[in-house]
């Protein structure tokens, strides 16, 4: 006789308790919406760094730059099929990038001594990005970058609105206005006499007027530095005309919102090491390429008569030993936007190649055009050109350079 | 704490149903699957299976009976797993992908019920220690005894055996590691039955002669199952117990071998080419059970995950049980999608495919929804991700292309087909889809 095995009734079933994480659903969750605002999160950092620095004109550049981006955005989705690929979230990235390439003193109806209204800079690169972001295609495809492009652009038509001046004081961070200055401004070879971090007030101001680290430095690699008594060493430039290395570090200078600040941008770029964002390789590398290349092409280690004397650092020069070779160095690296460009532009997905070993040669094709971009030509937009000759090599590094397969 | 009160419960309530062989010892945490009232035996382990002919319609077989008079030199022979009626010769999914030729049959219950009352013999009585002259012997053993596994992580076992007649092996490996710590089916085998795990890897290697036995375990493993292990090797210096990091996908064959013996195993080619023969916690056990008590392969052990009420079912079921039996029987909702295998793999079966020496974990849960993916905004993370290190965005724009020569350059030879790449994309791209196609396209 057959009888159904159902009837045997069954006991309850076991029940195990999950452990660890198990893999509940087929994809981790993250999106390219979440993958853009893992990006927008590390940007807190140069961004908290651009206001305690700069105050509340940062702020505006910030909404402005973002807020008209963003419009023109809505615009160019409706333009052809290549506007249905916009993001706003990646649109959105790259606004807070370019906005933290820009100075703060751009949000002004006027500036003292210059003879251009620079807040239209402000709407007019939120706009150029938009249209680069539609021109060079959609997120991840694009050999160029967008924002590089767009501050090349600008920095071409407005080079002088461009140029930072002014820091807030210490005791103003934050709240004070960048624009509030003395009116007398400090000679081209003043010389830095205290750190930002202990020099004494100026009263009845919020910000202090110096030449940035990168026009001193620009100045001097190019020859065209103003010489004391007819002659400028290297030695004399460190020492007395470019400020505390430890202003570098902190931001205690003027210069770009979120470049100015190496503790804060090194602070991004750990954060998106570690949400698995970025290639630790290409930051790392740009920067050891660039400071390499700092200590090995032809700088001149003295002028006279603005005639300069061109040597290697990496060859021990009479009265240039290794610690000015590399303090040298180490000045080149923090006073432009170098470590700004290594963290958050040229670790951007679609300029840099896919590979481990193409990205390790990538990044140091960077970091050698950086540092050369830099010295012969100018230390605040020289990584961002270095950025824009280096990535149309991605595709051919992608395909030259793959990984072998396990088997 | 809760948590591991409970799974200490599991595995030592005792269990004792008359429905099914494999249960012998009295503390298993396997929960015994009643046999349904039909059951539908394959006959093979791959198509088109017809090799087997099975026993004609109104045939009255005994639990443990060939439900074929003839089979193929190299197939094992289809055992009846319980007392029943051969009803119909009919088709059957199984549950490694594969449709293959199959015999309904009628349950008989009466029959059934007085197999478990046989005592089982004490342990290495009842066959005889094999030596390396013996692997035909064995061979020939174990298709009698029903006994077969074609599975990912378990490749072939016969069809190894088979092939380390012509090449000889020097090392056999037991693969104990889940892929997934909540489906622990090849950990709470090994603790379960660690003599029996311990003898069919001594069985296999006495017959083949081999220099390396390695038994594979999880590194985090918990000490006391590791001892229970050793202490069933009883002090073996020739048997080695490796502890390796278990992160997906490393049960792998090619990853295994390549982990420990530094070894290139090609996807999908069977470990004997590279002079190993592989198997996992549920073939070994099966083999050391055939060894020791002379039991026959009747029943399976499988892992059921609902993924909905994230609750993991340990159960034993007759081979040919259909899958909408069991996941009626653990009260799964009828209308979740079934994934069988590492569910990272994607791979769907359907719910009246059979439990047999295929796949043994199943996964039941939501239908993926199908979604607009992005485009790729190349952030590299399948490449970053890849365990065979190749470029799985390329082969997408390969198979888009139809262009083999672009999927060869970029490794879909050595695709394992884990779906990690699928699992990290952001923009949700159908890589392992794409990479299955390529594949597909190739072996038309």
């Amino acid at each position: 006789m057959i009888k159904p095995a159902a009837a045997n009734a069954p006991v309850e079933p076991v029940r195990l308790p999950s452990r660890g994480t198990p893999l509940r659903v087929l994809h981790s969750g993250i999106d390219v919406n979440r993958f853009f605002a893992n990006h927008l999160q590390a940007m807190i950092f140069p961004i908290a760094a651009g206001v305690a620095f700069y105050g509340w004109r940062a702020l505006l550049v910030l909404a402005g730059v973002v807020g008209s981006a963003a419009m023109a955005l809505l615009l160019w989705r409706r333009v052809g099929s290549r506007g249905g690929e916009l993001r706003l979230t990646h649109g959105i990235w790259m606004a807070v990038l370019l906005a933290l390439a820009l100075p703060a003193h751009l949000a002004a109806t006027e500036t003292a001594g210059r003879p251009t209204t620079p807040w239209p800079i402000i709407p007019a690169a939120g706009i150029a990005l938009a249209g680069a972001l539609w021109l060079f295609a959609r997120a991840g495809t694009s050999r160029v970058h967008p924002v590089a492009v767009v501050f090349l652009l600008l920095t071409s038509l407005f080079s002088v609105s461009l140029n930072p001046r002014s820091v807030l004081q210490r005791d103003r961070i934050f709240a004070g206005d960048v624009l509030n200055v003395p009116h007398i401004e400090p000679p081209r070879n003043a010389p830095i006499k205290e750190p930002w971090m202990t020099a004494l007030p100026l009263h009845g101001v919020d910000a202090i007027l110096t030449r940035t680290a990168a026009v001193q430095l620009r100045d001097f690699t190019r020859a065209q530095a103003q010489l004391d008594h007819g002659w400028l060493t290297l030695d004399e430039v460190i020492r007395d005309r470019l400020p505390p290395l430890e202003d570098l570090i902190i931001g205690g200078q003027p210069g770009a919102i979120g470049a100015s600040s190496a503790i804060a941008v090194i602070m991004g770029g750990l954060f998106l090491l570690y949400r698995g964002m970025i290639d630790y390789r290409v930051p790392l590398l740009i920067i050891v390429a660039a400071f390499v290349t700092f200590l090995v092409l032809p700088i001149p280690v003295v002028i006279t008569e603005n005639v300069p004397r061109w040597r290697w650092l990496a060859v021990t020069q009479p009265g240039v030993g290794w610690s000015w070779a590399i303090t040298f160095a180490n000045y080149e690296l923090m006073a432009g936007p170098l470590l700004f460009v290594a963290c958050f532009l040229a670790t951007a997905p679609g300029v840099r190649p896919m590979t481990k070993g193409a990205r390790a040669i990538y990044a140091v094709l960077v970091g050698i055009i950086a540092a050369v971009a830099q010295l012969y030509l100018s230390v605040s937009y020289g990584p961002y050109l270095a950025v824009i000759l280096a990535s149309p090599f991605t595709p051919l590094l992608d395909r030259w350079v793959r990984p072998r397969p396990l088997v | 704490m809760k948590d591991t009160k409970s799974a200490a419960d599991s595995t030592t309530r005792p269990l004792n149903h008359p429905t099914t062989a494999f249960p012998s010892h009295p503390t298993t945490p396997f929960l015994p699957i009643p046999a349904p009232a039909r059951l539908i035996v394959p006959l093979s382990t791959r198509p088109p299976g017809e090799g087997a002919s099975a026993k004609p319609p109104g045939t009255r077989v005994a639990r443990g009976d060939p439900l074929s008079e003839h089979v193929p030199e190299t197939a094992h022979v289809p055992l009846s797993p319980v007392a029943g009626l051969i009803v119909a010769h009919t088709r059957v999914d199984v549950l490694n992908g594969h449709r293959v030729a199959a015999v309904e049959m009628a349950v008989e219950m009466a029959v059934e019920m007085q197999v478990d009352r046989i005592a089982p013999p004490p342990a290495h009585e009842r066959l005889p220690r094999p030596d390396a002259a013996e692997l035909p012997t064995w061979i020939d053993r174990l298709r009698f005894a029903g006994a077969w596994a074609q599975r990912r992580n378990s490749p072939d076992l016969l069809a190894q055996l088979y092939q380390a007649l012509r090449r000889p092996c020097d090392t056999i490996i037991c693969n104990v590691l889940d892929a997934e710590e909540a489906v622990p089916l090849n950990a709470t085998l090994a603790r379960a039955y660690p003599d029996e795990l311990i003898a069919g890897v001594r069985t296999l290697a006495r017959a083949l002669g081999v220099s390396r036995q390695i038994v594979a375990l999880d590194e985090d493993a918990p000490s006391a199952d590791v001892s229970r292990l050793r202490s069933a090797a009883d002090g073996d210096t020739a048997l080695h117990f490796v502890p390796l990091g278990n992160s997906y996908p490393q049960a792998d064959p090619t990853l295994m071998l390549y982990t420990l013996l530094n070894r290139k195993l090609r996807p999908g080619r069977l470990p004997a080419e590279a002079g190993v023969i592989l198997l996992d916690a549920a073939a070994a056990v099966a083999v050391g059970r055939f060894a020791r008590l002379g039991e026959p392969m009747l029943d399976v052990p499988l892992a059921v995950r609902d993924v909905t009420r994230d609750t993991t079912h340990l159960v034993t079921a007759p081979i040919g049980t259909p899958l909408w039996h069991i996941l009626e029987h653990l009260g799964i909702d009828g209308e979740l999608a079934p994934r069988v295998g590492e569910a990272l793999r994607d791979q769907t079966a359907s719910r009246d495919a059979v439990v047999s020496g295929g796949e043994l974990v199943i996964h039941v849960g939501y239908a993926a929804a199908s979604l607009n993916p992005d485009p790729c905004i190349r952030c590299g993370w399948c490449a970053a991700a890849c365990p065979t290190r190749i470029q799985p965005a390329g082969l997408l724009e390969a198979s888009q292309r139809d262009d083999q020569s672009l999927a060869e350059r970029y490794g879909i030879a050595a695709c394992i087909e884990c779906g990690v790449c699928s699992y990290v994309c952001p923009s949700r791209l159908p890589l392992l889809s794409a990479i299955r196609e390529l594949r597909h396209r190739r072996r038309p």
